[in-house]
């Protein structure tokens, strides 16, 4: 019994100075982790948000979703877009992209920020070619071509590139329905519209 | 959360990602101990038995001791105390590896001693497998799967514990019932040994890999 | 004292002749960076850890070495893991729960069992240096084999001093034998390997 509480004792002290020391490399590189994952997030905002959005202000929806709305002018008047992350399941991993929205909510742009699917296949959802298909779509036409929409899927990656579009399409209808975030006034498509040919 | 969930996650655990044959975990014992059928079988229960058990505790460690949170048993500690604190501050997520192997390891030393002394006759079949089962990294793995990258609630985390076991019991089994048969062919000198188990390997990993055109 | 430290790189490398640390070697291999990523990672757990083993052996009762052992080692995995989501994070990323996963790598356990609780400090650490280069030296050419053959490309580079780059070795024309960046190709790598060291080492 003796011997016992002995050997637990050891088995403590080591235990502890193995927390200690970790607890010291923890508060050193705690701060740089978080600026990592705080730079590559407004690094991929920037590359999704449309090029006219100078002012970025963060908005938390009542459900959770952060959105990230860009205004064109410093007053916050215009709304140029928007910007926010979607989540989808794909074949091995949760597969995170961030997109963003023109104020009509067609997509800008989306980046895949995060992803780990199978090296070689669901890895080309973060290819230029795979994303840059998504710029300009409209809701309706965000599907994989299978399930009869615009998005050519990646040949061998059905799941992965599913799980992209299908997780955009559902943060697209989410943010459009939201009557939460700033929108542009009406007007401004109204003047779109005086200008085109057909008036 | 379904029924029919937790049936696609145990399935896709045994074959679509196969512990060994597609996650890549597990891999010493695979070789090591599949030269017989009834070794194998041995390991495997042993395998299964601890990676459910290690599911089940690693889950409870992660979600009650490391993870910040109003659940955070340490949280709640110090706050009955009257201590001024807030839950966010209890982030022990980082000791996340430490805390995991030696759950493992306690357990597994526990389960030992007392079927050595409970189940003389378990101990006889599977207690040889148990020392090996500590650096076995698929049970590692499974835990780290659970709570770091697939995010699973409690019951989940038990179905995958189970199903990773089955999957790794099925590996092991097809390769020792191949091994068995392989001693009796004429191979050529340099391959004989692991070279011709990996390329055994190699293609029972290509024949999993027809199984991720499962479909749910 | 150098036969410690060269006999980790062929003689007795740990992957190629005792078939140890084989979940890495096959799992993150395929770019030739990843290999190097997780090579320098077990070289800095390996050889720390046989040092502080080494140095901490006559006060640890052998009943309870291999619980202080893992502390010891999972320590240093920590410390890693934490030192790569900080300056490396895409690297961190792609090897994600191998990192944690040295802590059972039948090396590191291994070499502190075997050679650190019985050597002297200097020799424990050449025996970890030695192993950890010969294990790395296994996954940069799995990793260059499967990278050129399932890509086409060859991703090299060095954490924290030279950051990855891609070269594209084969052109554009070629058509990448993607079964050799999947489990498969892993596997059949390693026993092309094992098999290609086995005909040189009979002769």
């Amino acid at each position: 019994m003796k011997n016992i509480v002995r050997l637990g004792v050891i088995l403590m002290i080591y235990a502890g100075v193995a927390g200690a020391l970790l607890g010291w490399v923890y508060t050193k590189t705690a701060p740089k982790i978080e600026e990592q994952a705080r730079m590559e997030r407004q690094q991929a905002i920037k590359e999704v948000m449309p090029p006219d959005a100078k002012v970025f202000e963060e908005k938390t929806l009542s459900d959770g979703t952060v959105v990230v709305v860009g205004y064109a002018d410093d007053a916050k008047t215009q709304v140029a877009g928007y910007a926010a992350e979607a989540v989808g399941t794909g074949f091995s991993s949760d597969v995170r992209t961030m997109v963003g929205f023109l104020p009509d909510f067609r997509i800008n742009a989306i980046k895949v920020i995060s992803q780990n699917e199978t090296p070689g296949l669901g890895t080309h959802t973060q290819d230029e070619w795979f994303q840059k298909q998504f710029s300009g779509k409209t809701i309706d036409e965000l599907l994989v071509n299978k399930d009869g929409g615009k998005i050519q899927a990646i040949t061998g990656a059905t799941i992965s590139s599913r799980a992209v579009t299908n997780s955009v399409r559902k943060l697209a209808e989410k943010l459009s329905q939201s009557t939460e975030l700033p929108k542009t006034a009406p007007q401004t498509a109204a003047v779109d519209s005086t200008q085109t040919p057909q008036n | 959360m379904t029924f029919g969930s937790l049936i696609a996650l145990s399935i896709s655990a045994i074959f679509i990602n196969n512990f060994v044959l597609s996650r890549f975990l597990g891999l010493c014992p695979f070789m090591g101990v599949s030269k017989k059928t009834e070794t194998a079988l041995g390991m495997g229960m042993a395998v299964i038995f601890v990676m459910t058990m290690s599911s089940a505790l690693t889950w409870i460690i992660w979600t009650y001791f490391l993870l910040p949170g109003k659940s955070n048993v340490l949280y709640l500690l110090f706050h009955a105390l009257g201590a001024n604190v807030r839950p966010e501050q209890f982030d022990f997520s980082y000791l996340e590896t430490i805390a995991f192997i030696l759950v493992i390891a306690t357990f597994v030393q526990l389960v030992e001693m007392i079927i050595q002394k409970s189940a003389p006759a378990l101990y006889e079949a599977l207690g040889i497998f148990l020392p090996l089962i500590t650096t076995n990294c698929s049970v590692l793995g499974v835990a780290e799967l659970n709570t770091m990258s697939m995010h699973l609630n409690f019951l989940e985390s038990l179905v995958h514990g189970i199903s990773a076991g089955i999957g790794f019991t099925i590996a092991l089994l097809l390769m020792s019932g191949i091994r068995e048969r392989l001693e009796l062919a004429d191979i050529p000198k340099p391959m004989q040994g692991l070279p011709i188990v990996f390329i055994t390997a190699a293609i029972m990993s290509i024949a999993f890999l027809g199984f991720s055109g499962l479909k749910f | 004292m150098i036969k410690e430290f060269t006999k980790g790189i062929l003689k007795e490398n740990p992957v190629l002749v005792q078939a140890l640390g084989l979940c890495p070697t096959l799992a993150v291999t395929s770019t030739a960076y990843n290999g190097i990523g997780m090579g320098i990672a077990v070289i800095f757990v390996l050889t720390m850890s046989n040092i502080i083993v080494s140095l901490i052996k006559k006060t640890v009762p052998s009943k309870i070495r291999i619980p202080i052992f893992i502390t010891v080692i999972a320590t240093f995995v920590t410390i890693v893991k934490l030192v790569m989501a900080a300056y490396t994070p895409a690297l961190s990323k792609q090897l994600g729960i191998f990192i944690p996963l040295i802590v059972v790598n039948c090396i590191i356990l291994g070499r502190a069992e075997a050679f650190a609780s019985k050597n002297g400090v200097l020799a424990s650490a050449l025996d970890g240096l030695g192993m950890g280069i010969g294990f790395t030296l296994v996954l940069f050419v799995m990793g260059t084999i499967r990278e050129i053959l399932g890509s086409g490309t060859l991703t090299l580079g060095f954490p924290l001093l030279v950051n990855p780059f891609t070269i594209n070795v084969l052109g554009n024309g070629y058509n990448p034998a993607l079964l050799m960046i999947l489990p498969p190709g892993g596997f059949l790598t390693l026993g092309i390997l094992m098999w290609l060291k086995q005909l040189l080492l009979e002769k």
